[in-house]
Parts: C-alpha cells; structure tokens; sequence
C-alpha cells in the first residue's frame, strides 16, 4: 500500500457536478483508488491524500507547479524545508514554525487541523479570512472587529472550545492558527486512507 | 443509544410525514411499499429527522434495500448534521451515498449552503440489503458497511444538524429501509478507528 499527500489548488464553482474539488481529483478519482481531499475553508488550496496513485499521475502532479506533493510522511524535511515553508506561505499557511527535523506526517498533521479551523470559519458563514488585506503576518489588533470576533467564535465552536485568552493585540494570524492547533487533542486523526 | 427510528411500514405516500423535513431546497423522498424512495431519480435528495434536538455527535443508518447506477458520486445513503430548515441557502449536510459501481462507488461529501465538495471516496461491496450508517464525531466522519467501518475522514464546516436520509443522483433504482439514528458512543470515536501500516510512498518534488 503507498499512500501519498499534495498539496493543490482550488478548482470548480461548487455546484453538484462542479463541486470545489483538488486539481487533480477528477484524474484522481478516475484511477479507482482510496482517497480523500479537504478544503482550506474558503481558501484556494485543497489538501489530497491517495492510495496507490499511478506513477504516471503522481509524476504529473510532481511536474505540475502549482502543487506541491509530499515526498513521504515519515521521513524528516531536511532540505526541503525553504521549498516547503515557501510554497505553504504562498497559500497562507502558516509555515514558519515548520523545522528541519519534523517529519512531514507531523507538518501534515497540522496544516490538516489549519485547514478544519478555516472550514469551520467557512461553515459558520463568515468571509474568507485572507481577503482585503489580511495576512499571515497581520496582527490580531488591527484585524476589523467583525474579524476578530469570528476568530473567536470559531475558537469556541470546537468541543472542548480552543482558548484564545493569550491572543493579544500584537499576536499575528499565523500565531493564532498554530495556537490553536496546539490545543487539538492528540488522537488519531482520519484523513481517507491515512491516519496523521 | 438509538434516538429515532422509522420503519416506513405505512401507506404510499409522496410524504415521509410530520418526523421528516427538506434539508434547505433539495427534493424530497416519499413512502412506497414499506420503503423509502426518492421522490425524483433525477434530483438530489435530503430529509432530516425531526423528532428531536439531535446532538452534535450522531449517527444515521438504513438498509440499503435497492441501489443500483456506476455514476461517480450518485447513490443512496445517509446524512448528518443535516439542516433543520427547509428553503433555499439551507443546503447544509454531511452525507455518505452508495452504489453499484466496480471502484469508488462510496462517497462522502458536504454541501455547505448548497456549495458542494466531495470530501472521500473509496470501494465497498454494498450489496442490498446491507446497512449503512454513517457517524460523525467531533470532526472525524466514519462509514460503516454492516457495523465494520470502510471509510473516514474529517471534516470541520458543520457544527451541528440533524440525522436523515439522502440520495445523490442520478440512479435507475434506489430504496432505504429501517432508518435509525442515535448517539455516538464513546467506545466507537476511541477504539475502532482503521490505522493504515505498511506505507511505502512514491518520492515527491519538494
């Protein structure tokens, strides 16, 4: 069994027949093989893990880009980290806590849980969060009120609610994202054919 | 625990009854020989339990008791978290749907305010009569095929919402029967999720 990760952009107008879907699930999907795809919210960029992807398409997706295919979960990032942390920025991950010696199933793992707290920003119906301006590196105290209260209602709506009692002014996006990850239990976490 | 059920042992009827409500503006599913079909093979159906205030955590789970179709992401199956209300803009449900098809032929998807995203596919061998359930908890989504789980993944959008029953089109033939819903139990969010061993990944470009 091999099991691969991509990351890829966005595509389709979200109507049943051309639901938001990865650039490549169509290709994906045609090969008959387990997989599963997650959405950055709102956000551009779909998360895609496979099993058994033909070498073919896997090459395709490697030459491709505008992706970004994850050599193996369980090896250490090494080199490839500029690379990595670059690409991840470009989307609006935040990436500057990746490190050379995490593996990539833990970097994965977290980029994974960023990605539920924008599809729970999402599925509470509010804007998508980098718009007008906004970045990684904005500061919580100068995001618009409206912004800033669904940061943290989408905190609270988690079971158990995701503190946010050390944001303060100066606290940036990416700071908040990774501090709430951090809360995420620390169980198993489903992801189609892989477990993170 | 189980919290609802419905046997749809009554007479013909276009209308699941009182116990039954559109999900937002999908079509709808009606009584016909002891069973439950879509109203329309053609359109895209959701109905969500109405008996109770479900918890966040729930299953939903039916007979399979005809599918047929190998269209990618058509299929009969079941839903959580669905909307209580019905009307345009409601669209908003997690579902799993099922048929015949050689590969892939088990989908999991959400529709977020009529927005859709397929969120996993995988093979099972749904035979009819075969029961599919579909848990959610916390942001793990897990299918079951006759109790055993073939399917999982997570997913964050939705909140909160009700157990029901839905069907992906387009399909020739399509049934549910003995529909059930209840609460997750502890055992099955921390005991029994499948772990993937053996990895051997294709080298990537980073």
């Amino acid at each position: 069994m091999a099991t691969n990760v991509y990351l890829m952009p966005k595509i389709g107008t979200g109507v049943k027949g051309d639901g938001y879907r990865a650039k490549y699930q169509v290709e994906i999907a045609a090969e008959g093989i387990p997989y599963a795809q997650a959405d950055y919210g709102g956000e551009p960029t779909f998360l895609v893990a496979t099993d058994n992807i033909s070498s073919t398409l896997h090459d395709t997706i490697v030459a491709d880009t505008t992706c970004l295919a994850v050599p193996d979960l369980d090896i250490a990032i090494g080199n490839r980290l500029t690379a990595a942390v670059n690409k991840m920025e470009s989307w609006n991950i935040p990436a500057s806590w990746v490190v050379a010696d995490q593996t990539f199933r833990q970097v994965v793992r977290v980029v994974y849980i960023f990605f539920q707290i924008a599809q729970r920003l999402q599925g509470m119906g509010r804007p998508n969060l980098f718009q007008s301006g906004i970045s990684l590196d904005t500061t919580f105290g100068s995001l618009p009120a409206g912004v800033k209260q669904d940061l943290k209602d989408v905190a609270a709506s988690f079971t158990p609610p995701l503190d946010t009692s050390k944001v303060t002014a100066q606290t940036t996006i990416r700071q908040i994202f990774k501090g709430l990850s951090d809360q995420w239990s620390g169980a198993p976490i489903q992801f189609g054919p892989i477990t993170l | 625990m189980i919290l609802a059920t419905d046997d749809f042992n009554r007479a013909d009827n276009a209308d699941l009854g009182t116990d039954w409500e559109i999900v937002g503006s999908f079509s709808t599913f009606e009584v016909s020989s002891n069973k439950t079909v879509p109203h329309l093979l053609n359109a895209d159906s959701v109905e969500s339990n109405e008996t109770q205030v479900w918890p966040d955590d729930h299953y939903s789970s039916a007979i399979i008791a005809a599918l047929s179709g190998t269209a990618s992401e058509a299929g009969i199956g079941v839903s959580v978290r669905g909307s209580p209300i019905a009307g345009p803009g409601n669209e908003t449900v997690y579902r799993v749907v099922a048929n015949l098809a050689a590969s892939n032929n088990t989908t999991v998807a959400k529709f977020i305010a009529n927005a859709y995203t397929l969120l996993a596919q995988g093979t099972v061998g749904w035979v009819a009569n075969d029961r599919i359930t579909l848990e959610v908890a916390g942001t793990t989504l897990t299918v079951k095929r006759n109790g055993t789980i073939v399917l999982a993944t997570s997913d964050a959008s939705i909140v909160s919402g009700n157990a029901g029953i839905t069907y992906s089109s387009t399909m020739t033939t399509a049934s549910l029967d003995d529909w059930e819903g209840g609460t997750v139990d502890v055992l099955d969010q921390s005991g029994t999720e499948p772990t993937i061993t053996g990895v051997s990944p294709k080298m990537g470009a980073i």
